[in-house]
């Protein structure tokens, strides 16, 4: 017989003989500690819930006990009496609302983080778009601080920033980004993010079912309103009229406003005077296209968060022949895909094959071969020294490889005709102009040209380790 | 047993008592008071089986003997009575009650019956902790209403007592709330003793207090026996200890803050009984709003309406916003006595602490309740 089924064999014979009060008041609280032998005697302690009940027990009740377990275990008995109080299984899980987290047991630094993302989710923020995930350099990084400068103090700085610029770079994730940090510092920040479009689409909706006062509460309560692609609502009459109402109503509450457009305030067709003044009189900061070394960095980023390896070679190589920051991500998905299927570590050889397939052309190393190089090689080519090439002579077995490394400069590592002119001795961009074109025009008419044009090409990249 | 006694004393022994009668009794003998004559006093003792509380009073002891009677029925008797003297007659467990011109016949229970509550009777115990009754009464009523009700956490119905080298400190915490004083004095001994006791036996303690000078209140703590005898002057509550582990509560108290601010009690007192007028419909959700030199307490009910008071504050750090229950809000007003209060706050998920300003003796933390928008 263990503890368990001795212990309630004693406590149901003594429910039978003493009234239901007493039974409940100072046996059914009592329970079995330990059983022990010694002596030929069963020792049975019995844990009371305080002092009283074993006061009581002592005094009325231990005669009994040892009674009814003498004759459960058929044995002599003496019972111990000891206070311990029965140990409460705490209950988990979330009380009702009004009552907070439990002191104890909060973990704040993972509630912040929770609600944070509750928040971005919430208001519609993709995860990824955040500062940490921007990369800053020249062409962006006016934009970048003017961005930071709104997160960090809403609305008190610069109450509207206008960022513009062309497709892919990164307006809306700068835009984004403001949103996070916001509800990073503050989950419940009344923080408002949709396009130009879906705010059209709101406002036609909210017509349609006659709730314009909810869609008027939903955007007129917001302290920061982040409005991508504005330019969308030029030219919608309504939809002006009440985004110039929901821009004063954040406004006149000390509230921060982004704004994003594919073009200047100006530009946008079929804006409204009073929203155009408005929204010039905010801060205005243009965003470039991303150079050759941010598209690097930003791969890099894009890979970290894809958890894969990407050596800074292969993504040089996808950087200096993907100028679209949206294809560059595609190309890098498509490199993550053939790495997992083929197994093999990432080579440039790799990623050049997989550029081949997408532009269906030959891939250029633009960024590999430097203007040197590319004058040391059309040289050697032709036997000439490379200051015969930069020099001032005319003759035509100089002047003609002379305009090819024009030619190719232009071409193949994109210089501006003054950058030709540079490393050609300081040559007047007409002159590069003119070079260009000339060898543009020969290649359709001499094969010569056209070959050799070819095979320089071919050394420029054949060489593009070496040299 | 038959005895004299001023309906004053008995009147008072009997409130004194009823606090520990027990409200739903199982067993009819605990609802009742015992009477029992004891070198020459009349003794009255009740219990809820957790805690007890034993009086004695002056009387003219003719016969000695004991009874019990039902708490309620002889404590609403004993104070219609007039102020004169009382006679009480006890025979085969009735009670005769006669004082001037009234007479009244209770039956009572058994005294066998009754459950013995275990005494000092006025002698010292070993290791007896001696606290001044003033500084006890007011650390408790500034700590003991933040313990829970809640038996299924039965630790957090407690006070955690301290003594150290420094003095004495008390806390008590339902979970979303804690409250700690610190009660200094190198007078304290018991330096390294820690015990448990249910907020509600120190509150009904505190309760009997004289308000006199110099008053002392005498703990005595049996570890075997878990439990707590604690004595006034002819008052002994004894109560049993909580078993368990208190939570660490020193590591939730912020070290630092992003906004400090301080402002008048009453002024706050006032702001969130008005918002709590709101918040009643709302799960109790006020809200806390600071912005420069103002904080805005509003709360709203959708089906009710909504209020904004504005209460003036001196701040350093941010602003900020946080939603708080008002009923741990007015509880915590109610109990605190500094005219100026200053609160920390790190943000709308961080604890909110309070603290009498200028006085580190005392700390209340709140749990802050979230809401969105």
């Amino acid at each position: 017989m263990n503890n368990e089924s001795l212990w309630s064999a004693v406590r149901s014979e003594l429910e039978l003989n003493l009234s239901p009060g007493n039974f409940a008041t100072w046996i059914a609280p009592l329970a079995l500690l330990s059983l022990k032998e010694s002596g030929g005697k069963s020792i049975l302690t019995i844990a009371c819930p305080s002092v009283f009940h074993k006061n009581q027990i002592s005094e009325r009740y231990l005669g009994q006990i040892a009674a009814v377990a003498e004759k459960a275990l058929k044995k002599k008995c003496e019972i111990k009496l000891a206070v311990k109080q029965r140990a409460v299984k705490q209950k988990k899980g979330r009380r009702g609302s009004g009552e907070g987290e439990d002191l104890f047991s909060v973990d704040i630094a993972k509630m912040e983080r929770e609600a944070y993302l509750e928040a971005a989710a919430r208001v519609g923020l993709s995860a990824a778009l955040t500062f940490k995930n921007f990369a800053v350099s020249g062409s962006n990084e006016v934009a970048h601080a003017a961005a930071r400068t709104a997160a960090k103090s809403p609305g008190q700085v610069y109450r509207l920033v206008f960022v513009y610029g062309g497709v892919g770079v990164g307006k809306t994730h700068l835009m984004q980004a403001v949103g996070h940090e916001i509800l990073a510092k503050n989950p419940d920040a009344a923080v408002v993010y949709c396009t130009g479009e879906e705010f059209t689409n709101e406002i036609i909706e909210a017509i349609r079912n006659k709730t314009t006062a909810n869609f008027r509460h939903k955007y007129r309560q917001a302290r920061v309103l982040l409005l991508d692609d504005v330019q969308f609502i030029g030219g919608k009459e309504t939809v002006q009229e009440e985004f110039f109402h929901t821009f004063n109503a954040v406004h006149k509450e000390g509230g921060q406003v982004v704004l994003t457009s594919d073009r200047l305030p100006n530009e946008i067709a079929g804006l409204e005077d009073r929203l155009r003044s408005r929204f010039e009189g905010g801060l205005t900061v243009d965003i470039q296209p991303p150079g050759f070394e941010l598209r690097t960095a930003i791969l890099l980023i894009k890979a970290q968060q894809l958890n894969m390896e990407l050596p800074m070679r292969v993504a040089q190589v996808v950087a200096a022949n993907v100028e679209s920051t949206r294809k560059l991500e595609g190309v890098l998905l498509r490199l993550s895909g053939e790495q997992v299927a083929k197994k093999e570590a990432l080579t440039e050889e790799l990623a050049m094959a997989l550029l081949n397939k997408i532009n269906g052309e030959t891939v250029r190393l633009k960024s590999r071969v430097t203007a040197t190089q590319v004058v040391r090689l059309v040289a050697e080519y032709y036997q000439l020294k490379t200051t015969d090439i930069r020099g001032e002579r005319r003759l035509k077995t100089v002047a003609l490889p002379r305009q090819v490394v024009m030619y190719l400069l232009r071409k193949e590592l994109r210089l501006s005709l003054k950058e030709v002119g540079r490393v050609l001795g300081g040559r007047d961009h007409s002159t590069v102009l003119h070079g260009q074109e000339k060898v543009s025009r020969l290649l359709s008419e001499s094969e010569d040209l056209r070959l050799d044009v070819i095979n320089i090409r071919k050394q420029i990249y054949q060489n593009r380790g070496k040299v | 047993m038959k005895l004299s006694i001023l309906q004053e004393n008995l009147a008072h022994g009997v409130t004194a008592v009823s606090r520990a009668v027990a409200a739903k009794a199982q067993l009819p003998v605990l609802a009742n008071i015992l009477l029992a004559t004891e070198g020459g006093k009349l003794k009255l003792s009740a219990t809820n089986l957790e805690t007890g509380i034993t009086v004695w009073l002056n009387a003219k002891v003719e016969r000695a003997g004991k009874v019990t009677v039902p708490g309620r029925v002889f404590g609403e008797l004993v104070t219609s009575l007039p102020q004169e003297a009382v006679e009480l007659t006890v025979s085969e467990e009735k009670v005769q009650v006669k004082s001037g011109a009234y007479r009244a016949t209770v039956n009572g229970i058994s005294a066998e019956e009754f459950p013995e509550v275990p005494t000092l009777a006025g002698k010292k115990a070993a290791g007896e902790l001696g606290l001044d009754g003033a500084a006890l009464s007011e650390a408790v009523s500034l700590v003991a209403f933040a313990a829970g009700t809640d038996e299924a956490r039965p630790i957090f119905t407690g006070v955690k007592m301290e003594f150290s080298k420094k003095g004495l400190r008390l806390a008590a915490t339902d979970g979303y709330r804690l409250s700690v004083k610190s009660l200094p004095g190198s007078k304290i001994k018991g330096a390294g003793k820690e015990m448990v006791v249910p907020a509600r036996a120190l509150t009904e303690l505190t309760k009997m207090l004289k308000d006199e000078e110099g008053e002392e209140v005498r703990l005595a703590a049996t570890d075997k026996e878990k439990q707590l005898i604690m004595s006034l002057d002819g008052v002994e509550v004894v109560t049993r200890l909580l078993e368990g582990d208190f939570p660490d509560f020193d590591k939730i108290v912020p070290g630092s803050s992003k906004t400090k601010l301080e402002l008048e009690t009453e002024e706050l007192h006032q702001a969130v009984r008005a918002a709590a007028i709101f918040a009643r419909d709302s799960a109790n959700i006020v809200k806390f709003k600071i912005e420069k030199d103002k904080l805005t307490v509003t709360a709203n009910a959708p089906q009710v309406g909504e209020n904004e008071i504005g209460v003036a504050i001196k701040k350093t750090g941010e602003d900020s916003e946080v939603a708080f229950n008002s009923r741990y809000l007015l509880e915590m007003l109610s109990a605190v006595t500094a005219e100026r209060l200053g609160l920390e706050l790190s943000g709308p998920l961080s604890p909110g602490m309070f603290r009498a300003a200028g006085d580190d003796s005392w700390l209340h933390i709140i749990m802050p309740v979230r809401v969105q928008g």
